[in-house]
Formats: structure tokens, sequence, C-alpha cells
């Protein structure tokens, strides 16, 4: 017991607040689980100790387990040390003596019977806890004298389900092109249908929204939208939209101008088919977002999933009977690769294909942590905003005297007493 | 000029205005009539504000600094009321709410410009997880006014200084349930947007920090009745790790909450 209280101590609540404070704030400041370059570069004097004191990841150091164990033990102590005795006082509340009563300074004497009282009191949320030949007493808000214990316990279940979630949660990330499938967990197939980006008037994105086929043995279990604040969830799985990116081997059109004399022609091709138009034949069948030539090894690569420097191949069928195929640059209209006695080539712009980063998730952890953080809301408003109120109703010749104490709510509990005499005058 | 800026400059010049009158006149019911007219035409501004970018109107920071002062008069109206004309609560609480204004007020012209809602915004979870924050930053702010002023009065009169501290630990056990509403409610959102509860993102983790210092000040009066001035030390502590949580984090630290 002795143990208990030691660990239950105020001196080690205010010791660990102030420590995990620094800590936490510490880890707030300096950026967590980044490579030891990053550090090297941010912070040239400090990265030594950054490194050795594992302020690069604090939140998973030994220092700060130890420390978030030590604060567990701390609230359980205290939860295990006080909800004993805050039990007892409601269960063995004691009668009082006539003069102890008079003594308080808030007890008043009133004319009248005892079921009038009884039943003015019982109007008002007081419940008769013990009653005697003395008298009888009367409580209300048993639930704010527990009110810290409580907030206690959700404290503990926030701390179980965070630690479930660090060790026992996983994620993982897929990326999707439009009409791709991927292969979940036990059998689950999801297909991404489509991913667009509406956008706001100014052109500022509105949402991303990734339209998505739920399957099991070819049977279809849900379609729908997956979007940013709208995951999917089936079973312990939920389904967020994580990221979106450009494609850097397809775009969707790809649009060419061709120009003979002062006369312009634009052709909106479709990538990766055959295209007739005017006379024309096209087929665009390679796509490079950062195009590079390796001289050395003759090869060409993109240098980035970036789109710096997009170049599209494609094969020419020209009017005059002629074909020619080769790469065609959007930066670099003077590099005409692709000949033709009379018309020239441009690439000019392109129609992209994003794909959708989804991200499937998994934490046993969270609803324990939920439970924990209602609870934790509750407790606080029940310590906060539901006053403990006992009070004692003695008989002492033809009046009674009424008396009592009030835990975190003294000041209307004085006013009740005065409203007491005044309606029993 | 659009109405909301109107009458958000129009409780601006007010506030100037109640801060020298505080000083010429001690009338109780001048000062409580402007306190009151200034709260109307804050409560105007922002919720014209709302329907004249037909969104919710507190997404980014000029809109939240407006926000939080309009809430600072409420509170400040409550306790100079509550506590019975003590008049230094308004002469030192006005240029605490000025000085947020004017820094709303100063801010470059894209955080001020009303803007579409990103898509991680679109919930209503907004509403609910912003609201109770800075519900809460409103009142740690003016339990801070407050702090200063029982310091100011411990040694002058003490019963003045003993009712201003019961009066700072009112609005802390008013204002720490609905922070931790506030965070709680944050974290559902982020499970939401994010895909995961707590993320120790630096807003988050110094969130956690002014959780903690208040809980701290909640534990050492509640528990052994610190009042004078150490638990109005853990207020200050308490404040300032506020307004680096809400200003200095968006400001000195990436995050996951840079829009706000």
């Amino acid at each position: 017991m002795t143990l208990l209280r030691r660990f239950a101590s105020l001196r080690l609540t205010v010791f660990l607040f102030l420590v995990l404070s620094l800590l936490i704030g510490v880890g707030g400041i300096i950026e967590q689980g980044k490579n030891i370059d990053y550090y090297v570069i941010q912070y040239p004097k400090l990265y030594n100790y950054i490194i050795n004191f594992h302020l690069n990841n604090i939140f998973h150091s030994y220092l700060f387990i130890i420390l978030l164990i030590l604060f567990s033990i701390n609230i359980l102590s205290c939860f295990l040390v006080r909800l004993p005795v805050k039990y007892k006082a409601v269960k063995d509340i004691k009668f009082l003596t006539v003069q102890q009563l008079l003594n308080k300074k808030n007890t008043v004497v009133i004319n009248g019977n005892f079921s009038e009282i009884s039943k003015y009191l019982k109007k008002r949320g007081y419940w008769l806890r013990k009653s005697s030949d003395m008298g009888a007493i009367f409580v209300k808000g048993i639930i704010g004298w527990f009110g810290a214990e409580i907030v206690h316990f959700g404290i503990i279940l926030i701390i179980i389900g965070g630690i479930i979630s660090a060790s026992l949660s996983y994620n993982k990330y897929f990326v999707l092109n439009p009409g791709e499938e991927t292969s979940l967990f036990e059998g689950y197939k999801l297909k991404l249908d489509n991913f667009e980006i509406p956008l706001y008037k100014d052109g500022s994105p509105k949402q991303y929204l990734s339209t998505v086929t739920l399957a099991k043995d070819n049977k279809i279990l849900w379609n729908g939208d997956i979007y940013v604040n709208k995951p999917l969830q089936f079973g312990k799985y939920w389904i967020y939209q994580e990221n979106y990116g450009l494609n850097s081997d397809k775009v969707k059109i790809v649009k060419l101008e061709i120009i003979k004399d002062n006369n312009k022609f634009i052709f909106d091709v479709p990538f990766g088919k055959e295209y007739l138009k005017d006379n024309f034949s096209f087929k665009c069948s390679v796509f490079i977002s950062d195009f590079v030539v390796d001289i050395k090894n003759k090869t060409i690569y993109s240098k980035s999933p970036q789109h710096n420097n997009p170049a599209v191949y494609c094969r020419i069928g020209f009017p005059d009977g002629t074909e020619d195929e080769n790469w065609i640059f959007i930066k670099y209209h003077d590099m005409r690769l692709i000949k033709n006695k009379y018309w020239k080539v441009n690439f000019i712009e392109y129609t992209p294909i994003y794909y959708s980063g989804l991200l499937i998730r998994v934490d046993y952890g969270k609803n324990i942590f939920f439970l924990g953080g209602i609870i934790v809301i509750l407790g606080l408003f029940f310590s906060f905003y539901i006053p403990f109120n006992r009070i004692w109703v003695y008989r002492s010749g033809n009046e009674y005297v009424i008396g009592g104490i009030s835990f975190k709510g003294e000041e209307n509990f004085d006013k009740f007493l005065e409203k007491i005499k005044d309606d029993f005058k | 000029m659009i109405l909301s800026e109107l009458f958000l400059q129009s409780a601006f010049l007010l506030l100037i205005i109640l801060f020298f009158v505080s000083f010429v006149y001690d009338s109780r019911r001048i000062i409580i009539s402007l306190l009151i007219l200034i709260s109307i035409l804050g409560v105007l501004s922002i919720t014209l504000r709302g329907f004249e970018n037909s969104r919710f109107p507190v997404v980014n920071l000029y809109e939240s600094l407006i926000f939080i002062s309009v809430l600072g008069v409420f509170f400040l109206l409550y306790v100079f009321i509550k506590l019975k004309n003590i008049i230094w609560i308004v002469r030192l609480g006005l240029p605490v709410l000025f000085l947020i204004l004017g820094v709303a007020t100063i801010l470059p012209p894209w955080d001020k410009t009303p803007h579409y809602l990103i898509p991680a915004l679109q919930s209503y979870w907004l509403y609910i997880h912003v609201t109770a924050s800075f519900v809460s930053y409103s009142g740690f702010t003016v339990a801070f006014i407050l702090g200063i002023l029982f310091l100011f009065y411990n040694k002058k009169n003490r019963v003045k200084a003993g009712n201003i501290e019961i009066m700072v630990y009112k609005i802390i056990a008013f204002s720490f349930p609905v922070l931790t509403f506030g965070i709680f409610t944050g974290a559902i959102w982020a499970n939401y947007a994010w895909g995961s509860y707590w993320s120790w993102d630096p807003k988050e983790t110094w969130s956690l920090v002014t959780w903690i210092i208040y809980a701290g000040y909640l534990h050492t009066r509640i528990i052994r009745g610190w009042r004078g001035r150490v638990g109005i030390y853990w207020v200050i502590a308490g404040f300032i790790v506020m307004v680096f949580t809400f200003i200095g984090v968006n400001y000195l630290l990436p995050g996951l909450h840079s829009y706000l």
C-alpha cells in the first residue's frame, strides 16, 4: 500500500507532467523520423546530440516509453488509492451530531415535517441515503464525486488504446491507375474505376475523388467514392484517399499541332491508339515525363516521375503518303526529329492521367482510444459541473435542522439551503 | 467595403473608445453596454463573413483570431459582471484583445483572403473541433489576463486578489474540458481525414503540452490547494504554450495543420 501511495503521489504527477511536456514539446519542434542527413543539414551544431539522445525519434525512445509507463502507473495508483476511499466516504456516510451540524455556517433551522422536507429534496434530485431516529442523510450528484476517477480511468484506456495502435496496427499504401485492380487481404480485391479532381472556380482542388469497386470471389460488395474525410470502411479495414499524382508513363490525350506554311491544324490524339483524321494517321505509343538520353549506354529513360521534360513517341502518316516516327518534345519545338517536306509537327499539350494513392489501415487500438476519450470528457464534465452535495436533516424539538457539505459547488449549495429556509417559512 | 469588415472595424473602434472611456468614467453601466455592443458587432461580423463566403467563418488564421477576440469580449463581460466592477479587468483585457485583432490586421493578404475549403477541411468535424478549440483558447486568454491582474492585486488587496484567483480557476475549469473536447474531436476527425487519430504532428504535440500544463494547474490547485502565485505561474505558462501552439507552430514548424 505504501508503494502504491508513493506511486500515486502528486509530486510524481507534477514531475511527470513537466518532463513529459518538455519531451513532447521538443518532439514537436524537431522533425521526427527523418534520416541522419536531414539533421546534419538542419542542425549542423546540434545533430550529434539529437542522434545520441534519440531526439529524432522521441516518441519511440526508451526514455519516453519509460516515462509513459511511469505516468500510467501514477494514474493507475491514484485511481486505486482514491477510489476505495471515495467509495467508502459515500457508502459509510456518517451521521453528525446536531451540534456538529449547527456549527456549520450554512445550516438552517426550519419548521415543517419530515415527509414534506423529504419530498422537497427528492423533487430537486436528492435521494435518501440513510435514515435513523436521529434524522436522515440526503445526497445528490454522486457521479460528480467520482469525476476525477472516471477521468483517470479514461486516460488509462487512452494509453492502452495508443499502445495497441502503435504496436499491432498496420498500414499498406498502394497506387492504382484508373481501371487497375489490386488484391487486398483475405481475398478482397479493389478496383479503381475512376479518379478525378473536381476544381473550384479559382482552379484550386475541391476534392480528390476515387471511384472504387470492392469485390470478393468475383462478387461486388461495394461500389462508390472514397475521398478525403470519407474513407471506405469494411470490417476492420479502412481505406483512405491518401494522395494522388501524375502518371509518368501514360497520358490520356496527346495534342499535336501540325503546321504547313501559315496554316495550323490541331489533333487530339488518343494515347496508345491508332487515330485517323484529315488524311493523317497517328499512333503515339510511348510517353516519358522527364526525358533523358544516356549517350554512353544509348538508352532513353525518365529522370524522375515529375513532368519536367515531357516527350511522346509517335508515328505519323502524312497526306503526301510519307510516314515517319520519332520523339516529339513539348519544350523543344525546334528539335524536329519527325521529318516531312511540307509539314512541321509540334507536341503542344497533353491530358495527363492521375493515379490515386490509397491507404489501407487496420487499427486495433482505435476504439479503445475513442472510448477512453469519451470517458475522459464525461469524467471532466461530471467533475466540474456536477457537485456532490450531502444534506443532513435532523429533528430538534418541533424544528428541523438542515445543513450539509458540497464538493465543488459551495456557492450554489449555500444559496440552496437559504432557499429551503425561505420556502419553509 | 463588405459588411462583415464594416462591423468588425466598428467593433475595433469601439474597443479603443471603451479602453479610453474606462480611464475617464468608472461607470459599470457604460462599460457593460459597450462590451455588449462590441460582442454583438463581433458576432454579426463573423456570421456575415460566413454568409459572404458560403462557408464556416473560422477557417484561416485571420478568421480564428477574430473569433477568439469576440469570444474574449464575452468572457471579459462575464468576468466584469461577476467580479463586480474591477475596472482593471477592462483596462488590462482590452489591450490584449486589441493586440490579437492587431495581429489579425497585419497578417499578409493571403492569410486574410477568404479561400475555398481545401478537401481536408470539408467535414462537419471542422465546426465542432475548431469551435471547441478556440472557445478554450479564448478562455485561457482571459484567465491569463486575470492571472496578471491577480499578481497586481496580490499585495495591495487580498480580498480582490482572492476573488480574481477563484475566477481564474472557474474559467480554466470551464476551458479545460472544452480544450479536451477540442483535442478529442480533432483526433476523431484526423482518423477520418488522415487515417490516424494521432500522428505526433507539431500542432497535436503542442496541444498535448498545453493540455498537460493546465492539467498540472488543476491538480495542484484542487489536490494541494495551491491558490497563490504558484498557481498563477502555471496559468501564465499555459498561456504562453497555448500561444505557441496556436500561432508559433503554424509559422515555425511544418505539419499537417499548416492551414490553421
